[in-house]
């Protein structure tokens, strides 16, 4: 029983480190850029659903507000300072290293340093009986909700025309502008989504993760690992591998609490040992 | 010798003189300062074999610098070993986590080796997290003993004794980078970092070469750490982390990386300006340093050394 117990905790953690991940995969397959900033733009969405909560007590309106203020930081990082360097790996980690200080030292100075918890909606607030524990109902919301996110990235990518444009301007940049699309105003829009999802899925964790200085670190090393083993840009990967990792973390921290980080980090080197590129991945 | 030769000389016989000099006018901070500014160069100069000459940038070198400063506590604090058997030992274990890591990380390039490097550096960090009879944990790894000299003229113990103890390892690593770079191994590396596939069409053994650049470049990342260790005299986690990997190779490219004295000074400066920062503005001094990152980055793209070459042709 316990077990099961675990298995749905991990699985909703798992969801919403998917959501973050879907973030960052989705910047780095189409643009082929590295976005360290997704755990500040967690904490971002984070903070801004929780002083919209605050303010009006309408958990909806926190969530977009979250997802829209981690969206508009976004695009504002990308449009002023990432489009200014090189276009390569080094350059960019090292810049968004730096928008990271920035960031965490701005929400710092804005909302205090306490660990904060988001209040859950109304509708979801209660748990149900499950053997001697209570499982509560938005663990479960949130299970279906990053499933849901998985299906409608995975239609918008495969089945839509705006999908098959990010399609074409990853895989061929220079063809695609030359039929006639806008590249880059297509990426200011990819970056801004991807940065969104990041705070979407801060807001979303929020009422079972909370939020405080540091956090951003500590959802970021996971996403990182998702991200590589499931190959880069792989939507599939990443949801694969979402749910590897909640699942490793939430039994790791409960049975070997010792070993749990050390588990999540080896797992990323044995993955990569045996398939260099990720599971999903390509050369 | 070539005139440009004797210029290089002189540019660093003159650092070396000021280096030497500078420190019996400053307090004891200031002279800890420069010690770090001379322990984290040394730490950037290391990254800079795999990263600026091999062409593999590492987020992972903390993995190194780490091993070496908590193998060298390990076994003066928990172990008893006397300071000579620790150094040995600390240098051992270092190369041997190169020579262990090295067959794995580089199976990958780009940004699949960057980000190994980073699991590995993590690992590590997990291992000194949590295994708190050995490491100490989160609360660290304390009471670990300065080296002595057992001369009587050159006390290790105080902040200028020690500086200059530091300064003398520094000059004598840096010789030894130096000499590695200007040999065949070293142009080796250039070569790879320029054109792997060339290389092996050419006929040289690109991975040997690669993995003994690496070894090379994590042991004297190892022994950054355990000038630290005997610096610091106290170690945490950190030391493996993240984000002292990512200062590594903030330093080596903000530097310029490809040259040694471009990574050199690239981790002194910015050693340099965090306390600097941390001095006008105690509380938000890291907003200062993302600050100066961001700037760096977007106007020297490569670096410091990268603008001196382009302004002066050489």
């Amino acid at each position: 029983m316990d077990y099961l117990f675990y298995a749905l905790n991990g699985l909703s953690y798992g969801m919403m480190l998917f959501i973050l991940t879907a973030g960052l995969t989705l910047v780095l397959g189409v643009m082929g850029i590295l976005n360290l900033c997704a755990g500040v733009s967690y904490l971002v969405g984070f903070y801004a659903a929780f002083s919209v909560m605050s303010a009006t007590n309408n958990f909806l309106l926190a969530v977009v507000a979250g997802a829209l203020a981690a969206g508009a930081v976004g695009i504002f990082v990308q449009q002023v300072l990432l489009a200014r360097i090189p276009k390569q790996h080094t350059p960019q980690v090292l810049l968004t290293f730096g928008v990271i200080l920035l960031l965490e030292e701005l929400t710092l100075t804005i909302w205090e340093r306490n660990p904060m918890r988001l209040a859950k909606p109304a509708l979801l607030a209660g748990s149900f009986p499950f053997g001697d524990l209570t499982f509560p109902y938005y663990r479960l919301a949130l299970i279906g909700m990053g499933c849901l996110m998985a299906l409608l990235l995975w239609l918008f990518l495969s089945k839509t025309k705006w999908g098959a444009i990010l399609r074409a301007g990853r895989d061929n940049p220079e063809m695609a502008e030359a039929v006639g699309i806008n590249i880059p105003r297509v990426w200011v829009w990819v970056f801004g989504l991807g940065v969104a999802l990041d705070g979407l899925a801060g807001a979303l964790g929020g009422p079972f993760i909370g939020g405080r200085p540091g956090l951003d670190w500590q959802v970021l090393l996971p996403a990182l690992v998702i991200v590589i083993t499931g190959g880069m840009g792989s939507i599939k990967g990443a949801f694969l591998m979402s749910i590897v990792v909640g699942l490793l973390i939430t039994f790791g921290n409960a049975l070997f609490p010792e070993v749990a980080m050390f588990l999540l980090f080896l797992l990323m080197v044995v993955v990569l040992a045996v398939r260099p590129y990720g599971l999903f991945g390509k050369a | 010798m070539s005139k440009r030769f004797l210029v290089y000389l002189s540019l660093v016989g003159v650092a070396i003189v000021i280096w030497a000099i500078v420190p019996s006018f400053l307090n004891d901070y200031w002279v800890a300062v420069m010690t770090e500014m001379l322990i984290y160069g040394l730490f950037a100069m290391a990254i800079d074999i795999v990263t600026g000459y091999t062409g593999l940038p590492s987020l992972g070198h903390a993995a190194f610098f780490g091993t070496g400063a908590y193998a060298l506590g390990i076994s003066l604090v928990r172990l008893g070993q006397g300071q000579v058997t620790s150094l040995f030992f600390a240098m051992v274990v270092t190369i041997v986590m190169a020579a262990i890591i090295g067959p794995v990380a580089l199976r990958s390039r780009g940004i699949f080796f960057l980000l190994l490097m980073a699991g590995f550096s993590m690992m590590l960090w997990a291992i000194a997290w949590k295994w708190l009879p050995v490491t100490g944990g989160d609360d660290g790894l304390v009471g670990i003993t300065r080296l002595d000299l057992g001369l009587s003229w050159w006390d290790l113990s105080s902040a200028t004794g020690f500086y200059y103890f530091v300064l003398v390892v520094f000059v004598l690593a840096a010789i030894a980078l130096y000499v590695i770079t200007k040999s065949p191994l070293g142009q080796s590396l250039i070569g790879i970092r320029e054109s792997e596939s060339r290389m092996r069409s050419l006929g040289y053994n690109v991975w040997l070469h690669s993995y003994i650049g690496f070894i090379i470049s994590g042991f004297f990342a190892g022994l950054a750490g355990i000038l630290f260790a005997w610096y610091n005299l106290f170690l945490s986690p950190g030391q493996f982390h993240l984000v002292l990997s990512t200062e590594g190779l903030l330093m080596v490219v903000l530097g310029g990386g490809g040259v040694l004295w471009g990574a050199f000074l690239g981790g002194a400066s910015i050693t340099l300006l965090k306390q600097i920062a941390s001095l006008i503005a105690p509380i938000h001094w890291l907003l200062i340093m993302g600050t100066i990152y961001i700037v760096a980055i977007i106007a020297m793209p490569h670096g410091i050394s990268g603008m001196i070459k382009k302004r002066w042709r050489f």
